[in-house]
């Protein structure tokens, strides 16, 4: 067996599972999904940014569909370490580095699906037609994929176990939502809040998946977008590395 | 190859903090061998088994299991060891069946799940939840896992605890078939008759050291045995024989006499009664069992505490 057909197997039992906590996998889907179906209709008549504003809603909910992945792996991590099942997967022949591939696929590609299946609607019912640049568009959405999924492995070390993990992802979500341009431009926050929005994890993915959609920013903002991505995922990666716990904090 | 070491371990100490769980212990067990460690809550097992596992790095000492270091060598084990834990989680959303063909997925070499359900006994319960399974159920799940890739080398952390005693019985039938066809294991537990029925070799922990070690012909060969016959009237307790390094106290007509060297002292003792054509009747010689030993260690903690 390679390490490969071992990722390729936690991926499928991390899927399976998945998708049977019903709940929890209809908020990670069903909310991006009727968020993003629904909001840029509202804003139809409006323009923002010199964009039309159901596009530039759309864009945004896109990006914003990315953030799901926390929400996925976030709970995956730390119900299955309070409920050892860790322990059992690693008595297993799987590699630790397997199970991180594999449960970081299965919390990604849901949102990733999402945020494509928001892209064919845009095309089919807002006239949005095809990506500016897709290449872009592909390297925003897996960098903004990579970054989420690195700062949930390293925060799910820090929370203490699955009934407090809510209490974080969902600041992070109202954070995300409201301060990183997703539905209303940056420019428009409280003074102290446009100094820090840019550079928030949600607010460069927002913008270099609408560029990359609309192609309306250059080059160096895209590059900077990007430059902080990938600070995020480093710093998220430092955190995993730091703090990640296979095993339930003991009381004793 | 039958006498060669599948487990050793080497001066293995683990500390948490500045307690030490596991204290400076040394074994080693042969292909084939089924060895039990034994000992009270806390007597540092476990700590044992997970630095075997490659769970836990020890502080200081080695461990190798069929000639690799568990923590280091992980990949390299892979399915050749089956590891079944005192506690872990299963997917409660998850069939038996489900259960079983995810793990096949990453079990090199995986036996057939119907092999493995009949294995352990659950071919019945294939379709049902794992949520709805008795705490026994979950137990030979457990096993079915640990068995999935054929190990060459198992560890089982207590493993009939909740087994009710017939399942107890088969656990026991399967795991010695096993080891007869080659498979090494190393378990923990704390009831007498699973190491009697099962252990080649076992070892006594306590407080995170070796207490006893041995054959169990050996460990209850160092233990003390209890010579007991009904005193013969008219003589008191002041006439018995008084051999050297036994105790001898009477009750109720009944005298009773601990020994560490059984057959010289009932001989003794029996010489003694011809000599003065006496007959000593209800004799009975209890050799000491499993639990003296261990009764004995735990008393012994509480003298010295």
């Amino acid at each position: 067996m390679t390490w490969l057909t071992y990722a390729a197997a936690q991926f499928r039992l991390s899927q399976q599972v998945y998708w049977k906590r019903i709940g929890i996998a209809l908020t990670g889907t069903a909310l991006p999904l009727g968020l993003g179906a629904f909001l840029p209709l509202q804003a139809r008549h409006t323009v923002i940014s010199r964009m039309p504003g159901s596009l530039y809603v759309l864009t945004g909910l896109m990006a914003f569909a990315l953030f799901f992945t926390v929400y996925n792996l976030v709970n995956a991590v730390t119900s299955r370490r309070d409920a050892l099942i860790y322990k059992r997967l690693r008595a297993s022949a799987l590699p630790d580095s397997s199970i991180f591939a594999g449960e970081a696929l299965a919390a990604a590609i849901p949102s990733c699906v999402v945020a494509s299946l928001l892209m064919v609607y845009g095309a089919v019912f807002l006239g949005s037609g095809a990506p500016h640049d897709i290449a872009l568009l592909v390297l925003g959405i897996l960098l903004g994929s990579a970054m989420f999924t690195m700062l949930a492995i390293g925060v799910s070390g820090v929370l203490p176990g699955a009934d407090t993990a809510m209490w974080i992802v969902t600041p992070a979500m109202v954070v995300s939502m409201f301060c990183s341009g997703v539905y209303s431009p940056v420019s428009q926050l409280p003074a102290f809040l446009r100094l820090v929005a840019p550079y928030l994890p949600m607010t460069p993915v927002v913008r270099v998946v609408r560029t990359a959609y609309l192609g309306q920013e250059s080059l160096p903002t895209d590059l900077g977008d990007l430059g902080v991505m990938l600070a995020w995922t480093v710093i998220g990666f430092a955190l995993a590395r730091r703090l990640f716990r296979w095993d339930p904090r003991r009381t004793s | 190859m039958l006498n060669e070491s599948v487990i050793e371990v080497r001066d293995l100490r683990k500390k948490y903090g500045d307690f030490p769980a596991v204290d400076g212990i040394s074994f080693e067990v042969r292909r084939g061998q089924i060895f039990a460690l034994l000992g009270t809550n806390g007597a540092g097992k476990t700590t044992t088994l997970d630095v075997l596992g490659g769970f836990l790095r020890p502080t200081s000492g080695s461990v190798r299991v069929l000639g690799l270091d568990p923590a280091r060598d992980r990949a390299k084990l892979g399915s050749r060891l089956g590891i079944m834990l005192q506690e872990a989680g299963f997917f409660e959303s998850l069939t038996v069946a489900e259960t079983i063909d995810a793990w096949r997925r990453f079990t090199p070499g995986a036996r057939p799940r119907a092999e493995v359900l009949e294995l352990v006994g659950l071919t019945h319960r294939t379709s049902t939840g794992v949520g709805r399974l008795s705490g026994g159920e979950r137990r030979r799940l457990d096993l079915a896992l640990s068995l999935l890739g054929g190990p060459e080398v198992l560890f089982l952390d207590e493993p009939t605890t909740g087994l009710d005693p017939e399942a107890r019985r088969n656990t026991w039938n399967l795991l010695r078939e096993l080891a007869q066809r080659g498979m090494t294991v190393l378990l923990t537990t704390h009831y007498m008759e699973e190491a009697e029925f099962l252990a080649d070799r076992l070892a006594i922990m306590d407080r995170g050291s070796i207490v006893r070690e041995g054959s169990l012909a050996e460990i209850r060969a160092r233990t003390a045995s209890t010579i007991t016959f009904s005193l013969p009237a008219p003589l008191t307790l002041a006439d018995l024989p008084r051999p050297e390094n036994t105790q001898v106290e009477e009750e109720a007509g009944q005298v009773s006499v601990t020994t560490r060297e059984p057959q010289r002292t009932l001989g003794l003792l029996l010489g003694w009664a011809d000599t003065r054509n006496l007959d000593l009747t209800d004799i009975h010689v209890d050799a000491g069992s499993l639990e003296d030993v261990f009764l004995d260690i735990a008393t012994g903690e509480r003298t010295t505490r």
